[in-house]
This record gives C-alpha cells, sequence and structure tokens, in this order.
C-alpha cells in the first residue's frame, strides 16, 4: 500500500520520479502519475525527485486528537537525533506535548530492548544464511517485492511503533477511549499506522508527518521541559554507524541508503555475504536518523547523537521478548500463477521486448520497454506508443 | 523454449558476477518461485566465478522451458581430477583469486548441492557443465 499522494495540478510530468523508482511502480497514463501499490516501497524517492510537490506523503492531523478522551504522543527515537542535549530532548518533547497530547513518550527504551533482544536472536539464530534486520518497513516492502529470496532472512522482531504501542494498550490505568499517535520520522513508518491509511491490524491510531509538526513545534518551543529518559542502545538502533557497537563478537555489516542496500541485497542473494551475521538495511543515509521527514540532515543528526550518548542511560523497555516478535512480511509469490502460464506469458512479453529499442527511455510513460511491452500484451497499450520507433516509422507489420 | 547466451572471459575478475547477476534478473521476470530462485542464484555465480578464475574462458547458456538448464562450457585447460574437485574445501585457486576473497574450494560441491541435476565432463579440450533446475 502506498501513502504517497498525487496532486494532478502540481505535477509538471517531468517524469522524474518515473526514473527514480528502484521497483518501476511509477507511471504516467493518461498524462497522469500513477503508483502500482503492489510494487510501491514508500522509500520515498520519488518525493525527493519531484520538483514541484505533486507527490507527498500527508499523515493525519492535530484535529484528529479531538476524537480521543486521552491522547498519547509515540515519538520515534530518530526524532531525538535534532537534540545534542537531553535538555534540548526535553525541552523538544514538552513543546510537543503541548500540541494538545495528554503523554508524550519517546520510544528510545523501547527501541534499546529491540537492540538488545536482536544481539540475542543473531546469538541463537544463526545459521547457514545471513540474517537481516527488519525495522525499516520500506526494506522489508523492497525485499518482498524485488529480492523473494532474503524474506526468510528478514529476523520477524515487530515494528518498534507497535510493540510500544501494544505494550501502552496493557496499562491498566490507560482510559478506555485513548488515541495513540506515532510522529514519523519518514514515510514508511507512516504505512504502519490505521489512519489516515486504513491498516486494521496496527495498535497505533494515527501516523503523523514529524515535519508538517514543525512550525508548531518550533513556536511551542521553551525552557519547559518534559522529564525523559534516552536509553543508548536505543539510539544505536536508529544510527548506522553505532549499530555494529553491542556486537563485539559478531559480524555485522551496515548498508545505509538505498544504493547500499541494493548493493548489499544482490550480494546476499547470491549468498557472498554468508560470512556476515547480520545485515543492518536501513533505506535512509546514516540509519533512522537521516529520515526525509525531519527538518535536520543525517549528518548533523549523527553529530548530535554523538553528543546526547553523553547523557543516556541503560534501562530498556521491560518488555517481554515475546511481545517484541510479530512482524509480518507476506510473499508477494503468487502461487495460483501456475508455471506454465508463467512461461507462456513470459515468452510473449519477450516477443514484445524483442520488437521495442531497450532504451528504457521512459517516453511512453512506462518505466522500461518490459514494463511498456506488459502493458501492449495486456492491451493496454500499443507499439505506436513508443516515441523511438514513432521516430523512426514504425513498421506496423513488423 | 527461450536461449540466452553470454561470454566469460578468462581472468575477467572486473565483471565477475554480471552474467549471475542478469541471469538472476531474467528468472525474476519470469517468476520462478524463491526456493528455485535462490539455488539457481547460488549455483550459476558459484560457477560463472570458476570459469573466470580457473578456465581459459567460455560460454554460459540459459535455456527456460518446462525446466530450467544452464551449460557452462569453457576451453580448457580442464580438471585433472573430477572427484579430487568435488571435495569441499579443495582448490586449486591461486594466490590473487583468494586475495580477492574466491577460491574457498567449496565451488563445485556447492553447485551439486543446490542442483537437481548436476553432469560435468571434462578434458584438456574444456570442461563443461550442465545443471537442471525443476520448476514444474
Amino acid at each position: 500500500m502506498t501513502v504517497i499522494s498525487y496532486t494532478l495540478e502540481k505535477c509538471q510530468k517531468c517524469m522524474k520520479c518515473l526514473h527514480v523508482c528502484l521497483t518501476g511502480a511509477i507511471s504516467l497514463q493518461d498524462a497522469r502519475v500513477k503508483i502500482d501499490n503492489e510494487k510501491c516501497t514508500n522509500c520515498a524517492t520519488c518525493i525527493e525527485a519531484c520538483v514541484n510537490q505533486g507527490l507527498q506523503a500527508k499523515g493525519s492531523t492535530l484535529a484528529d486528537l479531538e476524537n480521543y478522551d486521552h491522547t498519547i504522543a509515540l515519538i520515534s527515537t530518530a526524532v531525538l537525533g535534532e537534540c545534542s542535549t537531553l535538555a534540548q530532548a526535553e525541552e523538544l518533547m514538552m513543546a510537543i506535548k503541548k500540541l494538545g497530547f495528554d503523554e508524550v513518550i519517546n520510544l528510545s527504551s523501547y527501541d534499546g530492548a529491540m537492540y538488545e533482544e536482536m544481539r540475542r536472536y543473531v546469538g541463537v539464530n544463526r545459521q547457514q544464511t545471513t540474517l537481516v534486520t527488519s525495522f525499516c518497513p520500506t526494506i522489508n516492502r523492497l525485499i518482498e517485492v524485488k529480492y523473494p529470496i532474503l524474506l526468510s532472512n528478514i529476523v520477524p522482531i515487530d515494528h518498534i511503533s507497535e510493540v510500544a504501542a501494544r505494550d501502552i494498550r496493557k496499562r491498566k490505568d490507560l482510559p478506555s477511549n485513548t488515541g495513540i499517535f506515532l510522529l514519523c520520522e519518514c514515510v514508511a513508518k507512516l504505512t504502519l499506522a490505521k489512519y489516515p491509511y486504513g491498516n486494521k491490524y496496527s495498535e497505533v491510531d494515527h501516523a503523523m508527518v514529524i515535519a508538517d509538526l514543525f512550525p508548531q513545534i518550533s513556536r511551542n518551543l521553551s525552557s519547559e521541559r518534559l522529564s525523559t529518559t534516552i536509553n543508548e542502545k536505543g539510539l544505536y538502533n536508529v544510527t548506522s554507524n553505532l549499530y555494529t557497537k553491542g556486537f563485539t563478537d559478531k559480524n555485522v555489516v551496515v548498508a545505509d541508503g538505498l544504493d547500499k542496500v541494493v548493493k548489499a541485497l544482490e550480494l546476499a542473494e547470491f549468498d557472498r555475504l554468508k560470512d556476515c551475521d547480520l545485515l543492518f538495511l536501513s533505506g535512509c543515509i546514516n540509519g533512522c536518523i537521516g529520515g526525509n521527514l525531519l527538518w535536520g540532515n543525517p549528518f548533523s543528526s549523527f553529530n548530535n547523537v554523538r553528543q546526547l550518548m553523553k547523557e543516556t542511560n541503560d534501562t530498556v523497555a521491560d518488555i517481554n521478548n515475546n511481545d517484541l516478535y510479530g512482524v509480518t512480511i507476506a510473499s508477494s509469490f503468487n502461487e495460483k500463477i501456475s508455471l506454465h502460464n508463467r512461461l507462456a506469458n513470459f515468452i510473449k512479453i519477450n516477443e514484445i521486448v524483442e520488437k521495442l529499442p531497450g532504451y528504457d527511455c521512459g517516453a511512453c510513460g512506462f518505466h522500461s520497454c518490459r514494463a511498456m511491452a506488459e502493458e501492449i500484451l495486456a492491451d493496454r497499450a500499443t507499439l505506436t506508443d513508443c516515441r523511438i520507433l514513432k521516430g523512426s516509422e514504425v513498421n506496423e507489420d513488423k | 523454449m527461450m536461449e540466452y547466451s553470454y561470454v566469460i572471459n578468462k581472468d575477467d575478475y572486473a565483471n565477475a558476477g554480471k552474467v549471475s547477476t542478469q541471469i538472476k534478473k531474467i528468472l525474476k521476470e519470469l517468476g520462478v518461485p524463491p526456493e528455485v530462485l535462490r539455488r539457481m542464484a547460488i549455483a550459476c555465480y558459484e560457477a560463472e566465478i570458476n570459469m573466470i578464475i580457473h578456465s581459459y574462458g567460455g560460454i554460459i547458456k540459459l535455456s527456460i522451458s518446462d525446466q530450467i538448464s544452464f551449460v557452462f562450457k569453457d576451453k580448457g585447460p580442464g580438471i585433472p581430477d573430477i572427484n579430487m574437485a568435488m571435495q569441499p574445501g579443495y582448490s586449486t585457486a591461486d594466490d590473487r583469486a583468494r586475495e580477492l576473497g574466491f577460491g574457498a574450494g567449496m565451488g563445485l560441491a556447492n553447485i551439486k548441492k543446490v542442483s537437481d541435476e548436476f553432469d560435468i565432463e571434462s578434458s584438456v579440450e574444456g570442461t563443461t557443465l550442465n545443471l537442471r533446475f525443476n520448476i514444474l
């Protein structure tokens, strides 16, 4: 499911989004950008490439707070990367509380618990294959869509916001109509909540874009603080340069940013990373602290985190280990389509591909000649839609 | 039946794995189940690397029909003792290959382990490795 919305009026049809998409999820049809939900990984590369804000991710708004008697804001640990001291973090959390939340909880102690469980899990479960971290929803989707060989390598530890929300809902003093809001640092994490995207099974009610709230947060900032603690290992969990710190006896390969991730996944499919116990994969540069919905940047955030490390504690959230698990990543492989049919289809598509120029220029509105061939086979396009063939006199009988 | 053919050059370490990457892409486009795909990717990669390290070069052929077959055919110098070469850990790779992280001596044994059918013939004229994978 994609959380990326499209505004026709703002779209210049420049097709930059189409070219940068890793999974070929974007096409231009009937002069509109279309995003294929089956392929989109919510990596937000298209949003970054869009020159005119035609593509954007939208979250819930503060107006949604009114539907609840009690509201809790969960602050992604990565957001703490905006602060270089505990005092700043406490001021930030107070400013967020003033947006209208009854409680504000930073997720670092949950991230810390997850980090420790990951260490334990790798120690116990490392066998033949390299294990892959599961905290990044974009990576999980990318593996599902493009690297199906590696699906079984993903450690089934759940997303931290789900773990935290589940834990909070167990509290006996919690009013019945409590709304849990996740303030997200990246587009991928927006996908996890019930609203605005309609996930049925999420424990988180609403996901919000932290950058959208920034102007108000900024106005609310003062010397007033909300007392909190920051867990050291929680920071490791969201910072690629620190992740290996706790794995002194393990071989952990860190790949941050989609370029590195793709390289690592290609190698892992050939089992070329078998000497590595755990593959830490983050779609964002420098880990979650490089989230594209933060107002800082991955590099200054890393410096901040290093400063912040001086004021951390080591108390992780007290969660039953079993409650940390539960991420479900379905295989996108459709077993209902027989291999006979796949083969027949594959041959037909290849026959059409042979007639196309093979430049993958995208001018037809599809990201590759192969994608175009699939459309032609489905009668949604014709060879004459190819600009290159048209330019060099299309031979209809070809 | 669809056929693809690729040329492999001796000592072409710079392009090691490129053909396997292309083949893996084709097999994904075809849509073979992940479990077979994994085995084919590993076998193809190992065999491609073997060819680059040990042979004078050759060709890789991929055929797709009701089953998927690979032919790795090189121009020599041949494997003197195939039984020995099949032993896990046995390697004749030179220092250069080892420095680059290849040549651990698991290649052929590994390929045989992951293939549904494995057939190898070798003489000084060259080595031909036939692999088949069941997809139906």
